[in-house]
């Protein structure tokens, strides 16, 4: 059952139009990717879904009920949280506390709690008490993504999880993405690199310019589509 | 694309200059009315006119410099004190006593800002509040002026003031009135000074940095506003102000107290009223903010507490509802300035914009059409960055286009694929054509510094071995009598030894030093272009990241092995790889075989020293005597050798000749000969220049004083026409008058190997056999036979050709350019009276350099090529060239294009004592020599013309390619 | 021996300041907001208790605790209606907007109660004392002062650093806008931590009141003590501004001890020379 539904979304900053009709849907436990240039429009997406961008109501639907327009803390307890680009941690918070602030305006029951949080990362049980600045950016993100799991999400939204870490690190943070789907929340993943979105997703959409220029599972679509709809253009 | 021509910059408007006509009328009757109106309209007037002032001091500090105080009384009590001391104390007269106010209130700033300065935002505020009531409480203190509880003013010091008997009788009033209008008199001056001064301040660029300054302080200061200067300067100025009005306040009272000298409610509550409610950083709004309080105030101050209440509920209702206050909702609907101190950009049918809204961070969408062309999935993960002019390569043409750009003032980006510059001392014979560039860059002095001067690099030798038999000598360089007066007499520039290792850093880091940002370690990977510009992709080696480059143009100075022009599809004629050469370079100690000859260059002709390389066995000196370099041949078709270091020191020996020396073996390197000339060297907003389109053998030592030239020949032209102030097709010029140079060099260079043979065969080296044979045959030409006296000549006659690689000055300085950026003034060519390739001509014919003569300016030398060059373009004429001098003027003018005009000849700025300027100029002392920002002539005329005007434009116009 | 007694009096003296400075600290460090008119609510704290007292014939205990739930609406009021509006990056509305509500409020004091001086009577708390050794004696009203100081700042750090609210003020404080993504609404625990301040407000007016006379104006002076407080001890730390407090009561009392008239100038200087030589306060906690 479909999840999450955007109806022609569009979105400004100002004057300046960033998303120019953007319907994308998801499906319940299902993950999906979105993939583009930077400025193609991912993160107003993301800031127009968890409300800190204003919407028309209808044009953005959760659980077939309108949230356009709800304001963030409204949008989270009704079950979306999000792993904020550049991970975003509150430096005058520790690892824990930090963890602990994730289920504030949303407390549900569910899987994810900080016992589950810590052995899905146990790296952070270990520094628990410490500043969470004094991590590592891959302990960080996983700090940024447990934050968001106590919240127990029914949508997980996740922008740009591996941005500035190192290959090895973005492996272990996309296993324990396997490990969350599995525990059958749903994600979007919000990516420029588009290998990593290819092999964690069911589904991709391709940004540019506010715009989606491509949709479908990764298996069906080549390299030379992406590139395309990942520039846009056509070839010289 | 925006056309910058079509834009304008207005500073004023119809109705601001209208309006400011009204203002003059109103101050002239604000000055006669003592005249006109009672003693107490006038008193009414006085406030407001004292509130007015106080007010453009707070807005200035506040609204301009985002300085919030709540602690001006304290400037304003200072003053009152100090005129009050100065009439009382000190017998000034009050004026005087005035003036001193405020001069000390500026003084005692400094300390005070010095602290409070420390602190920001809110913080800052009370801060001024504290040092107000530190002012306060120490002033309490003067028991001169009574303390705690103050004084009053004796009549006859109020009587003294300048003008007041005057007044009294002229108006026929008492003195205590005549005091009022005297009072009224200063403080309406006082407002037109202040008004008149922060208006005119915010005019300017500082002024309108400092509004900069409010709206954002980070942004400010990222482009360049000295944020604590601005800031320091506008407190001093708030504070004199304040004190002298607070002076003149407690003048016309005639009697203080601390309580309310520094009182908080009346010169700061009421202050930031009037400021607020009128219009925070407009000028017009406190004056409309000063004249809402006195209306309030007259009706309503009787109320007391309601009143103030109800000033306070005012002010946080403008605060929220309309933060501009009053004149800013004028503003924003009528669009309506009286002082206005906004610039505007009035374009063809841009509408205006709105500056009240905030900078807005945008993260805004790619160009269309553009993408990284053969990349796989490797997709740009970093951002982009823009400039006007992307540099591939930072050797000697791409470090000189930089740097010149940069002189320019054109912003560009130089990207190198290494960590650092040429690492192997490769070109190392500076010209005195690429001198003439770096004196332009400034850089002459410290290149000559890291130099080996003209009289060490000449003494060519050509020998069996150093150690061995010198089989002949050539001076080379200019060093020989005959041929050193030829390059003294060319260039104010000597030619000198200095090898790349060396040039490229000082070359480089002026660039850096003017403004060019370099990356390295930074690879090129791919462009595409279109008519806005260039997107060039290229990888950051050290994040192991992509991203692109946008510029306008890109310059492609990568190298003999240029991936640019490759891509480009550049035709090319020739062909690479025709021989192997080797560098092995050494250190040792080899004075003793050459400081009594010394030389840039040795050339040792034995048994294998004849296959491949650049046609015989080289000795080159790096470091005067013990660094190194020694070029050596293989045979192509073997590949490179791949020599351990025992086997390149066994050659290097053999040239040395001596087997015991202490030799240190350094970096190998393998390159191979090229015969290759790129037929075109543009596409579109791509030029390559450098090795990329000529890739030569080293010899005649033109590589990279070629490259340099070409940087000089193009990058005037990028700035005029990213100026616009020349036609995108001025760019063509370059291929035009460049790729001939290039041809002529690779030529040349190719021909200086073959000259080698003959030396070798008449030597009877190349017959081959065992090395006693060789001996054999070299020794035979020592006999006194024919044969032998025939060999001797030819040997002669072949090494004298080699001048031919180490004379040539008519290649090195003689290049003659030929375009649409030359203007032909409809005379011949002049004959080339001697060979042309060993030989430099100087002539001001069209086309040509402008000859070097030497000049005199204010007491000291200077050349011709001092007056030209640097970006613009300049005329010469003699001391009857008046009508040309001011020709260029107009054309200047008239073109908006930097063209500088100077005479020469006695009693002009530039005096021709030697006369070799009428000599040389070819042109009558009316006529003229205009020439390039690259110091070639671009058109002469022998006289004056008719229309010298007309002629100067036209001729202007046809080399920018302009309408 | 004299000195001993002007270093108690300083330091008890300190826990008056310090209270005058909690709130203010407490505003700072979450919104970044200086209440200019933050004096003036310490008066109408104190004018509260008073009202209660007098016109309630309340026992002042009972007034007091009134006093303090008045505040808390006030400044719950306050912050949700009117200063939440002001905050952003410009520094200008804010100020001006809490200027103009000290002036409002001096004046809507003014004329409520009159310019008369007032004075909170505790009963004969006010002339209690504790005998210590050699002559030496301590008020009861400066010792309870100080104490209720300790306890605030006690309870203020149980509250930042061990509930859920505090870890809300202080992710608020770090980055409002992300805070929000966790459920924090902005607007609410602005206005809770100025309720919070206002409550602390109403209890530094208490003793105001009780160890001297008030009246309308005298709003702006302790402003500026509380300010100098806070900046003497740092920000970031409530333990920091109780020792700027105490330094600061220390300098005054010396001062007077040279001279009566210098008290307060001697508290103006001592602050102005810790600002040029350690702007940053002398236990700043340096926050990520």
């Amino acid at each position: 059952m479909t999840l999450l539904k955007t109806h022609a979304l569009t979105a400004y900053y100002g004057d300046f139009q960033a998303l120019y009709g953007i319907s994308v849907h998801l499906d319940e436990g299902e993950t999906v990717s979105i993939v583009g240039a930077n400025g193609a429009g991912k993160s107003t997406l993301m800031a127009a879904l968890t409300g800190q961008l204003k919407s028309a109501a209808d044009m953005i639907e959760f659980d077939d009920k309108p949230i356009g327009g709800l304001r963030p803390a409204e949008i989270l307890s009704r079950g979306i949280a999000l792993v904020p680009e550049g991970r975003q941690l509150f430096p005058s918070l520790s690892v824990e506390e930090n963890l602990q602030v994730g289920n504030y305006g949303r407390k549900t029951r569910g899987p994810w709690n900080l016992t589950r949080v810590y052995s899905l990362f146990p790296i952070l049980k270990e520094r628990k008490n410490q500043a969470s600045t004094s991590l590592s950016g891959g302990q960080q993100q996983m700090v940024a993504v447990g934050r968001a799991l106590m919240s127990n999400p029914r949508l997980l939204l996740c922008d740009e999880i591996s941005l500035g870490l190192a290959p090895s690190v973005i492996k272990d943070i996309y296993k324990a993405m396997a490990e969350i789907r599995s525990e059958g929340a749903s994600v979007v993943v919000v990516e420029q690199n588009i290998g990593q979105a290819l092999a964690a997703s069911d589904r991709l959409y391709c940004l540019l310019e506010g715009r989606v220029t491509l949709t479908g599972r990764p298996d069906d679509l080549t390299r030379e589509q992406i590139r395309l709809a990942y520039f846009g253009g056509s070839n010289p | 694309m925006l056309d910058p021509k079509n834009y304008t910059v207005a500073k004023s408007t119809r109705t601001s200059r209208t309006a400011l006509v009204f203002i003059f009328v109103l101050v002239v009757l604000l000055a006669v009315a003592p005249a006109l109106v009672s003693r107490s309209l006038l008193q009414d007037l006085f406030f407001v006119l004292t509130m007015i002032a106080l007010a453009q001091c707070w807005n200035l500090l506040a609204g301009y410099g985002g300085l919030v105080s709540v602690g001006q009384q304290a400037f304003v009590g200072l003053g009152a004190y100090i005129g009050f001391a100065g009439s009382i104390l000190w017998g000034l007269n009050p004026m005087l006593a005035i003036l001193l106010a405020g001069v000390v209130g500026a003084a005692l700033s400094v300390p005070t800002a010095f602290v409070v300065f420390r602190l920001q935002g809110a913080y800052f505020a009370i801060g001024t509040w504290v040092a107000a009531e530190v002012y306060r409480l120490v002033f309490a203190q003067w028991k001169a002026l009574g303390g705690g509880t103050g004084t009053s003013l004796p009549s006859g010091v109020a009587k003294s003031i300048a003008g007041l008997s005057w007044v009294r009788e002229g108006l026929d009033i008492k003195s205590s009135a005549a005091r009022d209008v005297i009072s009224y008199w200063i403080a309406l001056a006082l407002v037109v000074v202040i008004v008149g001064a922060i208006y005119a301040f915010l005019r300017t660029r500082s002024g309108l940095a400092l509004s900069a300054l409010r709206d954002n302080e980070t942004a400010a200061e990222s482009i360049g506003v000295d944020t604590r200067r601005a800031k320091f300067a506008v407190y001093i100025f708030a504070a004199f102000g304040a004190a002298i009005t607070g002076a003149l306040i407690f003048f016309q009272k005639a009697s203080i107290t601390p309580q309310s000298a520094f009182s908080v409610i009346d010169w700061t509550a009421f202050v930031l009223f009037i400021v607020v409610i009128g219009g925070i950083g407009t000028i017009e709004g406190p004056i409309i903010g000063a004249l809402i309080l006195f209306v309030l105030q007259n009706w309503f101050a009787d109320y007391g507490t309601w009143y103030l209440m109800a000033l306070g509920a005012i002010a946080i209702a403008v605060m929220l509802v309309a933060p501009r206050g009053i004149w800013g909702l004028v503003q924003a609907k009528y669009d309506f300035s009286i002082f206005p101190t906004r610039r505007r950009l009035l374009g063809p049918d841009t509408p205006v914009p709105d500056y009240t809204q905030p900078i807005r961070e945008m993260k805004l969408p790619p160009a269309k059409g553009v993408h990284a062309a053969d990349t796989p999935l490797e997709v740009p993960t970093m951002f982009d960055i823009e400039t006007d002019v992307l540099i591939i390569g930072s050797g000697p043409a791409g470090g000189a286009s930089a740097a010149l750009l940069s002189s320019y003032g054109i912003a560009n980006i130089m990207i190198e694929k290494y960590g650092w510059l040429a690492n192997t001392p490769r070109a190392h014979i500076t010209n005195q054509r690429a001198m003439e560039v770096l004196r332009e860059l400034g850089i002459e002095e410290d290149a000559i510094a890291k130099s080996v001067p003209q009289e060490l690099m000449g003494n060519n030798v050509f020998c069996t071995a150093l150690a061995g038999e010198e089989i002949g000598r050539l001076l080379t360089w200019g060093n020989h009598p005959s041929r050193k007066a030829d390059y003294d007499l060319a260039s104010p520039c000597r030619i000198c030894d200095i090898p790349q290792t060396l040039l490229e850093p000082i070359i480089v880091a002026k660039a850096m030093e003017s403004g060019t940002i370099t990356r390295f370690k930074t690879e090129y990977i791919s462009h595409t272009q279109d008519e806005n510009g260039v997107v060039a992709t290229v990888r950051d080696r050290v994040a192991n990241e992509i991203y692109r480059i946008r510029a306008k143009y890109m310059i492609g100075a990568d190298g003999a092995n240029s991936l640019i022009a490759e891509q480009l599809g550049l035709p090319m004629d020739g062909k690479m790889g025709l021989e192997g050469s080797m560098n092995i370079e050494f250190e040792a100690d080899l004075s003793k075989y050459v400081a009594h000859r010394p030389s840039v260059l040795y050339w040792i002709f034995q048994p294998g020293a004849d296959i491949g390389g650049i046609g015989a066995g080289v000795v080159r000196m790096v470091r005067p005597w013990n660094k190194w370099l020694s070029i050596y041949g293989f045979d192509i078709k073997d590949g490179p050798p791949n020599l351990s270091t025992d086997e390149a020191e066994q050659i290097v020996r053999q040239l040395i000749g001596d087997d015991e020396i202490l030799i240190k073996i350094g970096k190998l390197s393998y390159w191979t000969i090229n015969n290759m000339v790129a037929r075109r060297y543009a596409k579109g907003r791509v030029f390559c220049m450098g090795d990329a389109v000529h890739r030569h053998p080293p010899t005649n030592g033109l590589g990279s004083n070629t490259s340099i030239q070409d940087a000089y020949n193009l990058c005037w032209k990028l700035k005029l026409v990213l100026e616009g102030k020349a036609d995108a097709s001025l760019l063509d010029t370059y291929n035009d008058e460049r790729q001939p140079v290039g041809r002529q060099i690779v030529t040349r260079a190719n021909k200086s190997i073959e000259d080698y043979g003959p030396i070798f065969e008449t030597l009877g080296i190349t017959q081959g056999g065992s090395a006693d044979d060789v001996k054999r045959r070299m020794d035979s030409r020592k006999q006194p036979t024919v044969e032998a006296e025939a060999k001797r000549k030819a040997l002669n006659k072949y090494i004298r050709q080699k001048s031919y690689e180490f004379n040539c000055h008519g290649v090195e300085l003689g290049q003659r350019y030929s375009s649409s950026a030359i203007v032909s003034d409809h005379t011949a060519e002049p004959e080339y009276t001697r060979d042309r390739e060993l030989y430099y001509h100087p002539t001001t014919w069209p086309g040509a350099r402008i000859p070097h003569v030497w000049l005199d300016r204010d007491q000291q030398s200077v050349s011709t090529l001092d007056l030209v060059g640097r970006g613009r373009f300049v005329l010469l004429t003699g001391v009857s060239g008046a009508g040309w001098m001011e020709a260029a003027a107009r054309a200047s003018a008239e073109l908006d294009i930097a063209l500088d005009a100077i005479q020469i000849g006695p009693g002009c700025s530039v005096n021709d004592t030697f006369g070799d300027w009428a000599m040389q100029s070819e042109v009558s002392d009316s006529g003229m020599i205009l020439a390039r920002p690259d110091g070639h002539v671009a058109w002469r005329s022998h006289m004056l013309s008719a229309n010298p005007t007309g002629d100067l434009l036209a001729v202007m116009r046809q080399i920018l390619g302009r309408t | 021996m004299i000195y001993l007694d002007t270093i108690i009096q300083g330091v008890l003296l300190g826990g008056l300041y310090a209270l005058f400075a909690l709130g203010l600290s407490l505003i700072f460090g979450i919104m970044r907001l200086v209440n200019l008119a933050h004096g003036d609510l310490m008066i109408l704290g104190a004018f509260a208790v008073l009202v209660g007292v007098d016109a309630l014939g309340l026992p002042i205990p009972l007034a007091a605790v009134l006093a303090g739930i008045f505040m808390f609406m006030v400044g719950y009021a306050l912050q949700y209606v009117l200063l939440n509006r002001t905050l952003g990056r410009d520094i200008l509305p804010p100020l001006l907007v809490t200027f103009g509500l000290s002036i409002i409020l001096q004046n809507g004091m003014l004329e409520t109660f009159s310019a008369d001086t007032q004075r909170l009577n505790m009963g004969g708390l006010q002339e209690a004392s504790i005998s210590l050794f050699g002559g030496l004696a301590i008020g009861m009203v400066p010792l309870i002062t100080f104490i209720s100081a300790i306890v605030v700042i006690l309870f203020l750090n149980w509250l930042f650093y061990s509930t859920e609210t505090g870890r809300a003020f202080r992710a608020t404080s770090d980055n409002p806008q992300i805070a929000q993504l966790m459920g924090i609404d902005n607007d609410r625990i602005f206005a809770l931590a100025m309720a919070l301040a206002m409550v602390i407000v109403a209890i530094a007016g208490l003793y105001l009141g009780a160890r001297a006379t008030f009246d309308p104006l005298i709003g702006p002076s302790r402003l500026i003590f509380a300010f100098e407080a806070v900046i003497i001890g740092g920000l970031g730390s409530f333990w920091g501004t109780l020792a700027g407090g105490i330094i600061l009561g220390l300098a005054q009392t010396f001062g007077a001890q040279i001279n009566p008239e210098w008290q307060i100038l001697s508290g103006h200087i001592v602050f102005l020379i810790i600002l040029v030589i350690r702007p940053k306060g002398l236990f700043p906690r340096v926050t990520g």
